[in-house]
């Protein structure tokens, strides 16, 4: 558990909503989630809550190979060996310890997690205490709580949330795309080499929100994917240089590939060059 | 029925009230996913109380959004009408619904209109989630598990003398392992070769002894050429079936007739509903070419990597290969490779000489017609 610095972010518009919903819930001992598609700021924004609340917490990204062991510790094999199955070789997991401390648990991507390692959630979300075998029950703090996040199911990854841990999830925060005013403003806050002038910056977003919306590419285009292209541009800028139309396409290009699947590489870069041309060429 | 209308100012009494029909109500809607639950009940007129603390009233949007954000995403639309309805009355909302169904008639209209597909299946998702037939399904996924469960494969880590563990295998001792898995004739040998002391000791130093994964990679091959017939609808239910009995396992689909129509490859995101759909919504198309598709699916389980303990073709066809020696040429390969080739047979006609070739490659059959499965399907093809 550790304490972090604070995080920077855009609280406005939908971000402001889903924080207050977060405090909402979290003040009446509800476990909130986060959902959305990637990139849109789920985690900064439960990281920010998390940190905001001075709280200790910790980080758990879920995959489908992580084990209920890794949540909730383990039992150093050669303590065992030498002292047998004691409370002092046992090394306390992230869960255990938010529990103890009553800190905050934030569970990434819980729906890539098996449902061996959803179980394992179960008690201590209904009970807040959990069994370890040889220790005895581990009951929470008053304060501890767990806040997740995860993809929309079209995205998800193997798995999908059990209905057993559904049910214990019980406030669902849904998180898109940014409206332009407050993208714009997240792009601006990311780019520190040089200021990015508002026209510059409408020519970006014009270009992240055309291959957003293509339908032939679709391409789930990240708030990530545009502060990549714009930092690129901002680099670009604080070297004395001109961001011309030609600039904008090649970082656009270069920026946004990365949302699409390795298999379409060569014809998306493609397309999203001639999006941008086309999109670039309302504005001169 | 009462409605509440806009109000700036709500008495927690009437938040109750409308807890209570929004709970009733969503539990009566046909197209909710899931059930609001008790513990719903519980979390709406605790996230008021929140809202109520925050800006010192209630508002009937503090009522809808409470409804909304403890529903579950699938259901969070349906949520929001049924709330809106409870607040305003059904009329007002239908005649919105009504003036958005006027919207949306010109872009049907573009679209062709609803096909017989998209009536299948509605038809094919309330047979889903029809308690009944999910009985039944899950005994027929689990004898359909137990037959293709089959073997466990080999592996060996520390030492070459030790040869081949079956069933079992061998791995360094992990952050979260049960300490009794130890093997502690491999750990303590490992320690001696180390020359380490057991309080030197870290976790990976020990080797513990534990069961294969049980995570399978399989490539499943739609037949959809003309020969297949009115039994095509058969072999689309039953793979539609497979999508579900698989999906915790690994799914790459295809469709074949002369050509290949690839709808998943491995480590693709999509959702088991979405495969399904796919699968039960396809047509009888042309003559049956199966080699391409059969090299499509060795090029596709040869990437898959070592955390998948088995890997297996699945093939629902008539036989009626008008590229037998090509199939049988790629089945070969798939069998060098380790992989097992499944042909699930449809109550077709099935072509004798690719049947007979198909056998001496020692492929596994599962017949259609076989006593339970086809009783099954044939009361899921009726239904939808």
């Amino acid at each position: 558990m550790e304490e972090r610095p604070e995080v920077r972010m855009v609280l406005e518009g939908q971000y402001e909503e889903a924080y207050e919903l977060l405090e909402d819930a979290v003040s009446v001992g509800l476990t909130p989630i986060l959902i959305g598609p990637p990139g849109v700021g789920k985690s900064l924004l439960a990281r920010k809550f998390a940190v905001d609340t001075r709280r200790t917490f910790c980080e758990v990204f879920f995959d489908e190979l992580m084990r209920p062991g890794y949540l909730v510790g383990s039992f150093d094999p050669a303590f065992v060996l030498q002292k047998g199955y004691c409370r002092e070789a046992f090394e306390y997991g992230p869960l255990l310890r938010a529990m103890l401390e009553g800190g905050i648990l934030l569970a990434q991507e819980i729906n890539r997690a098996s449902e061996f390692c959803q179980n394992s959630l179960l008690e201590p979300l209904e009970e807040r205490s959990y069994y370890v075998p040889r220790i005895g029950r581990v009951h929470a703090h008053e304060e501890f709580i767990l806040i997740a996040t995860a993809n929309p199911a079209e995205l998800a990854g193997t798995h999908r949330i059990s209905e057993a841990l559904r049910d214990r999830l019980r406030v669902w925060i849904p998180l898109s795309y940014p409206d332009m005013k407050t993208e714009m403003k997240i792009i601006q806050q990311n780019c520190e080499q040089a200021f990015l002038d508002e026209r510059i910056l409408q020519k970006i977003y014009a270009v992240i929100r055309a291959v957003r919306t293509d339908a032939d590419l679709e391409m789930s285009l990240s708030v990530r994917a545009g502060i990549s292209m714009a930092q690129l541009v901002s680099r670009h800028v604080a070297q004395g240089k001109e961001p011309s139309s030609e600039v904008l396409i090649k970082y656009a290009s270069h920026a946004f590939l990365g949302s699409s699947s390795a298999l379409e590489w060569t014809d998306n870069s493609r397309a999203i060059e001639e999006i941008a041309r086309k999109v670039l060429a309302n504005f001169d | 029925m009462i409605k509440l209308g806009y109000k700036e100012n709500l008495s927690f009494e009437e938040a109750r009230w409308f807890t209570s029909c929004f709970l009733i109500r969503m539990r009566e809607e046909e197209e909710v996913f899931f059930r609001p639950t008790c513990r719903q009940g519980i979390s709406i007129p605790s996230i008021l109380s929140s809202r109520y603390l925050r800006n010192g009233v209630l508002t009937s949007g503090d009522l809808i959004l409470a409804a909304v954000i403890t529903s579950q995403p699938e259901d969070q639309a349906i949520a929001q009408r049924v709330a809106r309805e409870i607040l305003f009355g059904r009329e007002q909302e239908e005649a919105e619904s009504q003036q958005n169904l006027l919207k949306n008639v010109d872009l049907l209209k573009n679209d062709g209109g609803i096909s017989g597909g998209s009536q299948l299946l509605k038809d094919w998702d309330r047979i889903r989630r029809d308690e009944e037939y999910q009985r039944r399904l899950r005994r027929i996924a689990n004898s359909i598990v137990l037959r293709s469960d089959s073997i466990c494969d080999y592996t060996y880590l520390t030492k070459e003398d030790s040869g081949p563990l079956e069933g079992e295998k061998l791995s360094f001792f992990y952050w979260g392992d049960d300490p009794e898995l130890v093997d502690f004739d491999e750990s303590l040998e490992n320690l001696i070769i180390q020359g380490k002391e057991l309080s030197w000791a870290r976790y990976e130093d020990f080797i513990i002894r534990h069961k294969r994964g049980q995570r399978k990679a399989v490539a499943i091959l739609q037949d959809i050429s003309g020969s297949m017939g009115s039994a095509l609808r058969y072999s689309l239910i039953f793979g539609a079936i497979l999508v579900y009995v698989l999906q915790k396992h690994e799914l790459a689909i295809a469709f074949f007739e002369s050509d290949d129509y690839i709808v998943k490859r491995f480590f693709d995101m999509m959702p088991a509903e979405k495969a399904a759909a796919a699968m039960i919504s396809a047509h009888s198309m042309l003559g049956t070419m199966g080699g391409h598709a059969l090299t499509w699916a060795r090029k596709q389980l040869s990437k898959v990597d070592g955390r998948y303990h088995e890997r297996e073709c699945i093939i629902l066809s008539d036989l009626g290969f008008g590229d037998i020696e090509e199939v049988a040429g790629e089945v070969k390969l798939l069998k060098r490779m380790g992989i097992r080739v499944t042909i699930i047979l449809p109550p077709a006609y099935i072509y004798k000489s690719a049947l007979k070739i198909l056998t001496e490659l020692k492929c596994s059959f599962i017949k259609l017609d076989d006593g339970g499965v086809d009783e099954f399907i044939g009361e899921v093809a009726k239904a939808v």
